[in-house]
Order: structure tokens, then C-alpha cells, then sequence
């Protein structure tokens, strides 16, 4: 570890910007309207085809070449792990039927037949961060859309700073650009809506805490959203004309709340609109501008234009005012809009003037913060984008919006507000500040009144003429940035963080990895403490440390000169030992049992890939630090081949290029589906005494007779068997546990897989009221307390979101769960919903499995 | 400006004779070549290879924003780079670019457009929002050399 011994620099308020920051833009993805130039326009997207994936999952490799200049204390271990955390952020979208997964390393040029996302390092000309994008067919797919065939991300290969790319890749804005440049992979184009794919990026608000936003969100469900996912959110539709009567081509129609996201869409040749995936709310605001001068160019610079079926774009309308609805500028007489879930609301129409020129756009907002008290003050010695104002200190914040350097303003707007309460910037403010060889600068004062709450803000300027809107262009915070005093290590292993600015919801990274948290936080805001277990760690490493905090704010802020770092005692480079299978054929799944050296392998932290996108892994099983089982699954049209098996665990990266074969597939060899799943669709794990199927190819070649199942090396009993379903008892009593399961269809036997044998779901003993009285026959009402005892629940679920217990299905709050004697335990629950005086089953769920329901009878 | 001027490996003025799109890996991109009318920096060469990321191979199309594309018979001023490999790009993409003015004037005007991919700072290690220039090609040409501490005037 290393103490910091410098103070951070007072910095030039009119050069530096610490993080990104951000105005925010509509969702926006590659469009073709493949019927008339005239319209109707409905939109023919470039996407990935789900039914050509493994259980709808892209899987992201990186080349195993890596950058080939690191920065001070960076490495390639720290670089896969921003890459990782990026891949799981848009994994993350629920909305969404694209799954992301990370898959580890692959050769450069990896033939693969499915498709899949490679990140590259290369030569990026100076100046240059990222580059994201899609390799689209230019065929049209049966389906209706234009299938990307593979999705591209370069990053630097020089993470060296300053002086080329993108920094080191501890810094946040690696993660966000990775995040960003994802974003491109899987279909989108920029927007501007202050979402992870808000351009200029200087113009972005996103962070560790929130590094996409609903914007974003909107953007991917509209391309791959899962059944029915419209109807939890809203839809707001209509029409942007000139005052001739001309529809207004790519103008930007957003919605947003006073203190919610902003979402948004670009309108169609003909000017109309549809913004959907709009949580639901009955406040929002609707507002249109025009796309920024520079945003589409001849060349497609910037956006690209949607195209028509012959490939000839369409182009956007020129400059027009930005108005809300039903066509005003000031915020506080517009319309509210109620957007409930599934719900449309329509004719949301405007008119509008056509401008030759803005009064600002693509501005971004700073602060100053004050290093030695951790505030935000007018005269700060740091400068922060977006600025930052602080909701608790009563005094008075200044934002300061700075124009980009081609715009040259000539007067402050009129008036300026922040919506969601704060209300107009007060006098003597909006004042132009004009420094010789400076770009003039706009300073607003603001006062957050009480309750203001935190999170992003938007801010509408007022120019006269016309307004300027800066969606989530201030973040309204509590307390001011973390900052790490000091780094103690214990003698468990455990490190113990003590700063300033710490709270119970502050994230502790080594580099791009999370920390696990050992001892909550303790303290106070001016000083506090996380104890953490650091993530595996490589031989010769140094970790940055960071504290990122749930309102965007990190420790960079006031340490990026000289952070705190932690220096791993590991010796001797991670390896392989052994592999059991090294080839596999087309269509076939297989556990490939691994062991390795100077690892240490925890769950839920291990990565294991087989080099291409035809070879992914569904379930990685840590039975020791050194030893892990993978679920591997070969494509049934697989390229032929080798790749690299490759082991992240941490930042500790093996990588054996070349290590794995991929061989023609064996006809009439049984391949096992995964996952194996429950009989009963309504459980959701396997375990003994229950009947579990087993889908897949080639299973049977006869009846159930023919077909034997061993679990664990024991044979179970089959009751049904075709080629492509065999259906299984498992034993009770069985051994919990990962244990390896093969099938032999009478001519040959499968590869092992492994499955998990679960708990059995706790069994009711009795439902009673408070006073012990059994509930059977009694008609309980919605607010009674009543007690679930049960047996044969496993206490690591208790206080788990894996534990609930439902009445109909519907989820009850658990107050407490109390131990018994004989291993029962008293489940106390509160009844939160009405049935009407029917009889309804109570059941208790444990990780997604259920009990036998014990009926009640509830009001 | 002058910060492009050094990190250039080569800065022409030139237009586009021709464009093919190849997979280097999985990445395509497009080279286009570039007749030289006037060098201001680096190499001797009447023609140079520039690539791009991105372009169409069959019935494969791949794009990146913010990188240019340019038709046969472009005008333009490019800063250029080469890298180790040997491939010669746009610094920044697009920040090493100036549209010519057509018209036939002696002293064309010369616009960069802004980009909108990220781009970087090396002096701050920031990323910095990309501007909108216009010059004369006289004024860059003079800027050009007294970076360069060479005589004003191209080759």
C-alpha cells in the first residue's frame, strides 16, 4: 500500500473536469424503413438474433493479447475486470431478453459461427478512447430485422497516461467508456439524454453507481425486450411539425420527471414519434429540441441517418426551437402527463419554429469542491463535471455551465431553473463571465431547500428566444465525496478503510473488482470505516483503491493525483493443472473438471472460457480454491477448431491459447440440455424426492427401458424417455451437492454434467396466530401477524431474499424468523393483502423451491 | 492544434482517388487512397493508404461512430498517423480532418467538424469536447511550420 503524500493540486476552475458528466439524449438504434419514402415509417432495427444465441446470451471475449503499454499500477487483470463489471451492466437490464456474458479470452481473429462481441486492443490513433459498433448483414433476416453478425469494441492498447487513450483502467471512465462502447456492440446509436450513450461524452452522467440510465434501459428493450415487458411501462406518442404544416425529421422528443430520468426517441421522417419504456408516472414533462449542429453530418460523423431500402438515408430537419408541451418554454406551465404501465398516451403534438442557429447546446455543467472540507463552494479549488450541489448545507451552490469553445455567448439567459423544487437560479445570477482567451462561462446560484432530496437534477436555461434544457445536469447529494485517510491491513487478510465521507451504501474497489465487505461501515461522516477482503490478487500487483458512493461521487474526486494502493503479497504465477476434456464435439454439453495453482478460486467470482462464441459456459462450480467444474456447451453448428481455455478468478489470468479443440459433432450421440431442470415448472431447483427432466438431442433410442440415468455414479430411476426429453426421480434421501449426471441412450453414454442437488423446501408444521392457536379454521385478516412453523429449513437462507413466504402466490413480509428446539424454526409473517375470505395456500420458498401449501383463509 | 501537429507522422493535402473495405481480423476497415497535392509533414509518397474503421465486405457492414467516410474525389487536409502494425489512420479520427472548400480559390477555406466519439486530451490526461474549426489554408500552413520550426510553405 502506499500513503498519499501530496496534497491534490489546486486546479485551473475553467480547464479540469474530475469525471464525466452529462446532458442527456434519446435512445436511439440503427433504423432502416424499408417501405415508402413517403411513409408510413416503422422501424426495421440492426440487432442480434436471439433464436442464432445459446439461451439468448452474446458472449463478450477479450483478446488474449491485452494492451501492450499499462499505465502506472495498472494491469491486464484490472482491465478484465472493468470489461466484466461493463458486460454486466447491460446484462442487467430486466426488460430485456439479451443476456451478456462475459466469456474470457479468445486468439485474435477466433473463427466462431455464432455470434458474438470481441474486445480488441489496438493502435487507436491519438485522441481516440474507444470505438464500439456492429457487423451487420446487410441481409434482411425472415424475422423483420437486420441480424449483427458479430459486435466490435477497440480499446486502446496504450492505457499509459496521460499522453495516449483512455488512462489507466482503474479510473472510472474506463468502465463507463467500456459500458459505452458496449452499448454501440449490441445496436445502439448515441442519444442525448445524459445516459451511458449520451454524446459528447463530456456530456454524460453516468458513474459506477449508476453507469446506464432509463434511457438506455428504453433503448435495448426496444430491440430485444422480453415478452410483454411494455406493459410495466408507458408510452407516449405524437407528432413535431413546423409552423408550415412539415413534419420535423430526427428532432429529439424527451420525457422526464422533475426528479426522475429522462427518456427519449428521435422522430421519424414525417415528424411523428413514439418514446417508449417510460416508468410509469404521473409527473412527467415532455419537451422537443432539435438535434445539436455537428450531431449528423454528410459523412455520418455522428449519427447515421435511418436509410431506406435502397440504402439512401433520410435526412434530418434543420434547427428549431425547443418548446414543451403543449408548447411552451417555461417548465412550470407545462403540461404533467400521468404515463401509466401498458398505457399510451397519444397526440402529443407540437409546432415549432425553425431557428438558423441555438443560443447553447452541448454545454456541460462543473463546481468547484473545496479539497480540505469536502464541500461544494463557489470558490473550490477543484473543479467537478457534472456539478455537484449539496442538499443539506444551506448554503449557497453555484453551477457553472461552460459552452463548448465554438459557441461564443453573448448574454446569460434570462432565467434559469432546476426542477424538482429547487426552483430559479437567484440574483444577482445567471451572470456571463468573459475572461480574455477564455470561453465565456454561465454561473448560476442556487439554494437546495429542505427535502430536496438526491439525485440527478435537470436544469432549464431560458434565453429569451429560446430555451436550453440540461437534463440530469446537477447531482444534489448529502454529504461531500469519500475520501480514504488511511489502509490497514489485518492479519485475516482483511483491509480496513478509514476516510472521510464513508457511509453504509459506499463500494470499496481494488481496481475494477469489488471489494467484499468483512465489517460494515462505523463512524461518521468526517470519519468512518470498511472492513474489506480484497479481491484475489495477481503476483506483483498493486491495486488503486477507490470508494465510489451511491450518488456518483467517488474518492477520485479528491485523490486521483495520488490514490491510495494496495500491494499483494502473492507469489508465483496462477497455472493450470489439469483440464478433463480438451476437446469436445458439436452439439454436446460436458462438466470440464479443472484444478490450477496459486489460485484461489471463490464463488461467483471465477470466469472460464473455451475461446469462442460457439462455446459457452452456463454454470461454473467452485468445489475448492484450487479445483472448479464448468458447464460447458458446444454449439451443434460449431466451428471447427482450436481456441484458448482461459481461467479469471479475480485478477489472476490464465490463458492457454490454443488448448481446446472443438471437433465434428458424433451422430447419434446424447447431448444434454442445460440446465436440468424441476418437473414441476413451478420450482425452481432440484432436489431429493423430486422428479427432474432432462432435455436435449438424441437421449433415447428406444423406450424408457433403454435409457439409463446415473446421478453422482448411482443409477436413477427413468419414467419416461424420448430422444429429445427423459424424465428422472431423484433419491431421497441423496446427497446434497454439485454431483455429475450422465445419460446413456442404449448406444452411448453422454458427457458428464454437473447439477446441484438442493436442499429439500422446508416442510409447514403448523400456521398459528401470535397466541399459538391454530389458524385452521379461522379466517384470518389482511394486517394479522400469524407464525409459519416449519422443518428442515436451511438458516443460511434466513434474512435472504431466498427465503419468502407467499399466501396465493403473493408475497408476504417476513418481520422474523425464530429458532425452535428439534431444528424447526417460527416464521413470523404479516398478511398484506386482502383475498376476499377465500380459502388461498400458503407456502414457504426457499432459493425459488416451495413447501407443500398449507391452506388459510384470509379476508 | 499544434499538440495534432506533433503527433502527426504525416499531414497532406490530398484528395480521394479510390476506396476498398477489407476484414483485418474481424475488424474491417476501408482503405482509401489518397492522391498528395501538398505535404506539410512527413513522407515523400505522391499517394498514401489510409485506413478507417469500419466500411461494407459481401454482406457485411460494420460502423463506428464518428469515423468518417469519405467518396472518390474528397477534398480535404489529413492529419495522419501510422501506427507499429504500419496501418495509417485520421488522427482522432476526425479531429485530424479539414474539409477543402471547392471552388478553385488559391487560399481555400478549411472546416474540421466535431466529433462525437470520445475523444482525449494528452496534455490534462481529460477528455476533452471536440470543436468546430474553420481556417484559411494559408493559416495552417503557417501554423503548421512554426510548430514544426520549418519554413512555411507546403512540398
Amino acid at each position: 500500500m502506499k500513503k498519499r503524500t501530496q496534497l491534490v493540486p489546486v486546479l485551473a476552475a475553467l480547464v479540469l473536469a474530475i469525471l464525466l458528466a452529462s446532458p442527456s439524449r434519446a435512445y436511439y438504434q440503427y433504423v432502416h424503413f424499408l417501405g415508402s419514402r413517403s411513409g408510413p415509417f416503422n422501424p426495421v432495427f440492426e440487432k442480434f438474433d436471439l433464436t442464432a444465441l445459446s439461451n439468448n446470451t452474446v458472449t463478450v471475449f477479450v483478446s488474449d493479447q491485452g494492451p501492450q503499454v499499462y499505465g502506472p499500477n495498472d494491469s491486464f487483470g484490472s482491465v478484465l475486470s472493468q470489461v466484466k463489471d461493463a458486460v454486466g451492466v447491460w446484462n442487467s437490464v430486466s426488460s430485456s431478453a439479451l443476456r451478456l456474458s462475459f466469456a474470457g479470452l479468445e486468439t485474435a481473429g477466433q473463427i466462431s459461427n455464432t455470434p458474438g462481441i470481441d474486445v480488441t486492443f489496438i493502435d487507436l490513433p491519438p485522441g481516440l478512447l474507444g470505438l464500439g459498433g456492429p457487423t451487420t448483414s446487410t441481409v434482411l433476416s425472415p424475422n423483420g430485422f437486420f441480424p449483427i453478425r458479430d459486435g466490435q469494441v477497440m480499446l486502446t492498447t496504450n492505457t499509459a497516461s496521460p499522453g495516449a487513450g483512455l488512462g489507466p483502467s482503474y479510473l472510472e471512465y474506463f468502465f463507463t467508456t467500456a459500458v459505452h462502447e458496449l452499448g454501440h456492440s449490441i445496436g445502439l446509436q448515441h442519444s442525448w439524454t445524459a445516459g451511458a450513450m449520451s454524446s459528447p461524452d463530456v456530456t454524460r452522467n453516468t458513474s459506477r453507481a449508476r453507469p446506464i440510465d432509463a434511457d438506455d434501459v428504453a433503448g435495448i428493450s426496444v430491440l430485444y425486450g422480453k415478452a410483454g415487458w411494455q406493459s410495466n411501462y408507458g408510452t407516449i406518442s405524437g407528432r413535431v411539425t413546423l409552423n408550415t404544416g412539415q413534419g420535423v425529421s430526427m428532432a429529439s422528443v424527451v420525457a422526464l420527471t422533475a426528479t426522475g430520468p429522462a427518456v427519449s426517441t428521435l422522430t421519424n421522417p414525417d415528424g411523428t414519434y413514439t418514446i417508449t419504456g417510460l416508468p410509469p408516472s404521473g409527473g412527467y414533462l415532455l419537451y422537443v429540441h432539435p438535434l445539436p449542429p455537428g450531431s449528423v453530418t454528410s459523412d455520418e460523423l455522428g449519427l447515421r441517418l435511418p436509410v431506406d431500402a435502397n440504402g439512401v438515408s433520410f435526412q434530418n430537419s434543420g434547427l428549431h426551437q425547443t418548446l414543451f408541451y403543449p408548447g411552451v418554454q417555461d417548465p412550470n406551465q407545462a403540461a404533467i402527463l400521468s404515463v401509466g404501465p401498458g398505457a399510451t398516451v397519444i397526440n402529443q403534438n407540437f409546432t415549432v419554429q425553425a431557428r438558423n442557429s441555438l443560443p447553447l447546446y452541448n454545454a456541460q455543467t462543473y463546481c468547484r469542491l473545496m479539497s480540505a472540507t469536502r464541500t461544494y463552494v463557489y470558490n473550490g479549488d477543484v473543479a467537478v463535471t457534472p456539478a455537484f450541489m449539496s442538499n443539506s448545507s444551506g448554503a449557497i451552490d453555484t453551477v457553472i455551465i461552460q459552452p463548448p469553445s465554438y459557441i461564443t455567448l453573448a448574454a446569460a439567459p434570462q432565467s434559469a431553473t432546476i426542477l424538482g423544487g429547487i426552483g430559479n437560479a437567484f440574483a444577482p445570477s445567471p451572470v456571463l463571465y468573459t475572461t480574455p482567451g477564455l470561453t465565456p462561462e454561465i454561473a448560476l446560484n442556487f439554494l437546495a431547500p429542505l427535502g430536496a432530496g438526491v439525485g440527478p437534477r435537470h436544469l432549464v436555461m431560458n434565453f429569451g428566444s429560446d430555451i436550453y434544457v440540461m437534463p440530469d445536469a446537477v447531482n444534489l447529494v448529502a454529504q461531500g465525496p469519500p475520501e480514504i485517510n488511511s489502509v490497514t491491513p489485518n492479519p485475516d487478510g482483511s483491509v480496513t478503510i478509514q476516510g472521510a465521507g464513508l457511509n453504509a451504501a459506499s463500494q470499496i474497489f481494488f481496481d475494477g473488482l469489488q471489494a467484499a465487505v468483512e465489517n460494515p461501515f462505523s463512524g461518521v461522516d468526517a470519519a468512518g470505516t470498511i472492513t474489506v477482503v480484497p479481491p484475489n490478487g495477481a503476483a506483483g500487483q498493486v491495486s488503486t483503491i477507490t470508494v465510489y458512493g451511491p450518488d456518483g461521487q467517488n474518492s477520485m474526486f479528491l485523490q486521483l493525483q495520488n490514490p491510495f494502493t494496495w500491494a499483494y503479497n502473492v507469489s508465483g504465477a496462477p497455472q493450470l493443472n489439469t483440464v478433463s476434456f480438451t476437446a469436445l464435439p458439436a452439439a454436446s454439453s460436458a462438466a470440464v473438471d479443472i484444478t490450477a495453482s496459486n489460485v484461489n478460486f471463490v464463488n461467483g467470482q471465477v470466469t472460464v472460457g473455451f475461446g469462442s462464441d460457439d462455446v459457452t459456459v452456463r454454470q461454473i462450480f467452485v468445489l475448492s480454491p484450487t479445483h472448479i467444474v464448468a458447464n460447458a456447451v458446444v454449439a451443434p453448428g460449431a466451428s471447427i477448431g482450436a481456441a484458448d481455455v482461459s481461467v479469471i478468478a479475480g485478477f489472476q489470468v490464465i490463458d492457454q491459447p490454443g488448448a481446446f479443440q472443438t471437433q465434428v459433432a458424433r451422430p447419434g450421440f446424447p447431448d444434454v440440455g442445460l440446465p436440468v431442470v424441476n418437473a414441476d415448472p413451478t420450482q425452481a431447483t432440484i432436489y431429493p424426492g423430486s422428479n427432474a427432466s432432462i432435455f436435449g438431442t438424441n437421449l433415447a433410442n428406444g423406450g424408457a427401458s433403454s435409457v439409463q440415468v446415473t446421478l453422482g455414479g448411482v443409477s436413477i430411476p427413468v419414467s419416461f424417455a424420448s430422444t429429445g426429453q427423459v424424465n428422472v426421480s431423484i433419491p431421497s434421501p441423496f446427497p446434497t451437492g454439485p454431483s455429475l449426471l450422465v445419460v446413456n441412450n442404449g448406444a452411448f453414454s453422454s458427457f458428464p454434467v454437473m447439477v446441484n442437488i438442493a436442499n429439500v423446501p422446508p416442510t409447514i408444521l403448523a400456521v398459528t396466530n401470535p397466541a399459538g392457536g391454530s389458524l385452521a379454521g379461522i379466517t384470518s385478516n389482511p394486517g394479522d401477524l400469524i407464525d409459519v412453523v416449519v422443518a428442515g429449513l436451511d438458516p443460511t437462507t434466513i434474512g435472504t431474499p431466498s427465503l419468502q413466504v407467499t399466501v396465493s402466490g403473493v408475497a408476504m413480509g417476513i418481520l422474523g424468523v425464530n429458532s425452535l428446539p428439534g431444528g424447526q424454526y417460527q416464521i413470523q409473517v404479516v398478511l398484506t393483502q386482502s383475498f376476499g375470505g377465500a380459502q388461498v395456500p400458503l407456502s414457504v420458498w426457499v432459493n425459488g423451491s416451495s413447501s407443500q401449501p398449507f391452506n388459510i383463509t384470509v379476508r | 492544434m499544434n499538440d495534432m501537429i506533433v503527433k502527426s507522422t504525416a499531414i497532406v493535402h490530398g484528395k480521394v482517388t479510390s476506396a476498398a473495405a477489407s476484414f483485418t481480423n474481424k475488424i474491417i476497415y476501408t482503405h482509401y487512397n489518397i492522391q498528395v497535392s501538398e505535404r506539410f509533414k512527413g513522407g515523400s509518397q505522391n499517394s498514401i493508404d489510409v485506413v478507417v474503421p469500419g466500411g461494407t465486405v459481401g454482406t457485411l457492414r460494420q460502423w463506428f461512430p464518428g469515423a468518417p467516410t469519405f467518396n472518390v474525389g474528397d477534398d480535404y487536409v489529413f492529419f495522419l498517423w501510422t501506427s507499429r502494425a504500419g496501418l495509417t489512420q485520421v488522427i482522432g479520427l476526425t479531429q485530424g480532418l479539414f474539409a477543402v472548400a471547392q471552388g478553385g480559390a488559391s487560399d481555400p477555406v478549411l472546416t474540421r467538424a466535431a466529433s462525437h466519439e470520445t475523444m482525449f486530451d494528452h496534455s490534462t490526461g481529460r477528455q476533452v469536447k471536440e470543436q468546430t474549426l474553420t481556417m484559411k489554408l494559408s493559416q495552417l500552413r503557417a501554423q503548421i511550420a512554426a510548430t514544426l520550426g520549418t519554413p512555411a510553405g507546403g512540398q
